[in-house]
């Protein structure tokens, strides 16, 4: 399995673009695993599935690289860093800082992408795991089973942070998972109507992330 | 490995070019270079014949592999490739007195070394993992009569049990692995029974080297501390050592951040030291007098800006680089003869493949005598590969 076994310029029939190199937006030539450029396909299959009509198609997806020759899972072909999604009517923009954005509606479009991510990649790095990541979302599939690890502060802030705009929870996004954290989480998943064994069956974790986002895309509560 | 002059493409009529459909390259073209043969791209300095000598430093900057079957009037150093025995991926390398060490990973995760002491013939073994991880090699450097590799392992030592406070109401105890990647050095003197050690000297959770060199007694070895999760790196790390099994932390008196980042090579300079980093915003060259004390040389984050670095080698005056571009993967190579203040781009004679849809990648670089040396990948293949600099000098 080599790191750049495959190359590609569309994920899942969607263009690939490149923002970062000038003000131009070029098509971008990614190389990864196989087994990642497939998971890749899925992530942006569930884009264009999830949204809703008034989105449009999606355009073009823009990457700030797949296959990096660096250390860790981008050197390894199994890394995607999320700069922006364009649909024909929205945009999520990681890049711009969408996860910190004025409006609700924004910050619920870029949780509706990360959920979708994260049905796809156990590894998903967003704006509130760190300051790293205010401008890009990172996808890997290195952490083992899909499913929810209280363990992990890349999973508990994203479930902080979606609660606080899902359900106007008000945690704090800490990433410690206390009885507040757990309390909002139950009820998010009370109301999509999901049993709550997220954090071993793989299936229903990617159930409620399903229906998180479909609701967070459409700008809807839970 | 550089981008090469593309005179042809193989087209099979899909959008997704695999590294079975690699562009024809002139090189290809002119010499009807086979896949697993493109190997070694030496970029020598003009003028200096290459020879089989002894290291006489250790590390990056010291002796030279040959190349293989010179004709009497070829250069001892041809612009030959060799292609690694097996389909590890290489990582690393460096020439000592026993000739050149080349350490990797296997697609099923384990780390391996390729030795030869006349570059042609090459002996490959395993590095074994500490008892209780998963190992990663990635740097090597030569340190006296022995070699020292650098990687980190991933140990999976402490577990516990969330049960219902998991958010699992009352489905029962959900047990979860808690895991801390540890820096990790291997040592061998004998170029095949590698022992490995884990580092302790650090304070993070989440910990790795990538690369290490050695001015002849001191070793310097870098690498990145990891964030929270273990997932990616987000801080500079640099440790010295005098003996290979004790290390102490060096000190970065600039900004260390490095978002999605690492220090990726490093190498010994005469009287100084200089090493490369990469992150998200691209490369970067930073400088130390002593080996602990490490300053950013501020230029050269304009110069690497969107680009990553693999590593560097020192000859003489030059520091040499090798860069990747993030938004085209094509290859670069640069060279400073002023202490990394100012780059010339280097374009090699030997054309030897098109990156960007052969899926050829180069992992370091090393100055070995006066030849710039560097490993990689072509498709799944482990090649190192020379050849000589055209206009660079």
């Amino acid at each position: 399995m080599a790191a750049t076994e495959r190359a590609y310029r569309t994920i899942g029939g969607v263009p690939l673009r490149y923002l970062r190199s000038d003000v131009r937006v070029r098509t971008y030539y990614a190389r990864s695993t196989a087994a990642f450029e497939d998971k890749l396909d899925a992530f942006a299959h569930d884009l264009g599935r999830a949204a809703p009509p008034s989105y449009g198609a999606v355009r073009y997806i823009a990457t700030a690289g797949a296959y990096v020759n660096k250390p860790k899972l981008h050197g390894l072909g199994r890394a995607f860093d999320l700069d922006l999604v364009r649909w024909q009517g929205r945009t999520c923009a990681p890049i711009r800082g969408h996860h910190g954005h004025a409006r609700r509606a924004v910050i619920r479009r870029y949780i509706g992408v990360d959920a979708l991510a994260r049905r796809r990649f156990k590894y998903v790095l967003d704006g509130w795991y760190n300051a790293a990541h205010r401008d890009h979302l990172h996808l890997d599939d290195g952490g083992g089973a899909l499913v929810f690890n209280a363990g992990y502060r890349s999973d508990t802030v994203f479930i902080q942070a979606a609660a606080n705009v899902m359900i106007n929870a008000r945690l704090a996004v800490d990433g410690v998972y206390g009885p507040k954290t757990r309390r909002a989480f139950a009820t998010m998943k009370d109301r999509v109507g999901i049993a709550h064994r997220v954090s071993s069956d793989a299936r229903l974790y990617r159930a409620f992330l399903w229906r998180l986002a479909l609701r967070a895309l459409r700008n809807k509560g839970l | 490995m550089n981008d090469g002059e593309e005179v042809g493409v193989d087209h099979s009529g899909n959008d997704r070019g695999t590294a079975l459909g690699r562009p024809v390259t002139r090189r290809d073209a002119l010499t009807r270079a086979t896949y697993g043969v493109a190997g070694l791209l030496l970029l020598r300095a003009p003028g200096t014949p290459g020879r089989l000598t002894p290291a006489r430093a250790g590390g990056k900057a010291g002796a030279v592999p040959t190349a293989p079957t010179p004709a009497a009037d070829a250069p001892a150093v041809a612009h030959t490739a060799t292609r690694l025995p097996g389909n590890a991926q290489p990582r690393g390398l460096c020439d000592g007195r026993s000739g050149v060490m080349v350490v990797g990973m296997t697609g099923a995760g384990d780390p391996v070394s390729w030795h030869s002491r006349d570059g042609r013939r090459w002996q490959t073994h395993r590095l074994p993992s500490p008892a209780d991880g998963d190992a990663e090699v990635w740097g090597v450097a030569a340190h006296g009569a022995r070699y020292i590799a650098v990687g980190s392992v991933l140990q999976r030592r402490a577990a516990r049990v969330l049960g219902g406070r998991a958010g699992d109401g009352a489905q029962g105890d959900v047990t979860f692995v808690a895991t801390h990647r540890r820096p990790t050095v291997w040592w061998t003197d004998d170029r095949a029974t590698w022992t490995p050690a884990t580092v302790e000297d650090t304070t993070a959770a989440h910990a790795q080297l990538i690369a290490v060199s050695c001015d002849g007694s001191m070793l310097v070895a870098v690498g990145s501390t990891l964030d929270v999760d273990g997932v990616q790196g987000d801080g500079g790390l640099i440790l010295r050592s005098h003996d290979g099994r004790t290390w102490r932390p060096g000190e970065l008196t600039s900004s260390a951040g490095l978002p999605e980042g690492s220090f990726t090579g490093v190498a010994a300079a005469g009287r100084g030291w200089f090493a490369t980093s990469s992150d998200m915003a691209g490369g970067a060259v930073w400088s130390s007098s002593d080996g602990l004390r490490w300053s950013l040389l501020a230029p050269s984050r304009r110069q690497f800006a969107g680009m990553t670095l693999q590593g560097l080698g020192v000859h003489g005056r030059d520091v040499h680089v090798v860069a990747t571009r993030l938004a085209d993967h094509a290859i670069r190579y640069y060279a400073s003869s002023d202490g990394c203040r100012t780059w010339r781009r280097l374009r090699p004679r030997v054309h030897a493949s098109r990156l960007r849809a052969a899926a050829v990648t180069v992992t370091d670089l090393a100055v070995i005598d006066d030849d710039v040396v560097v490993v990689g990948t072509r498709g799944a293949a482990p090649v190192i590969e020379g050849g000589i600099n055209g206009g660079g000098h």
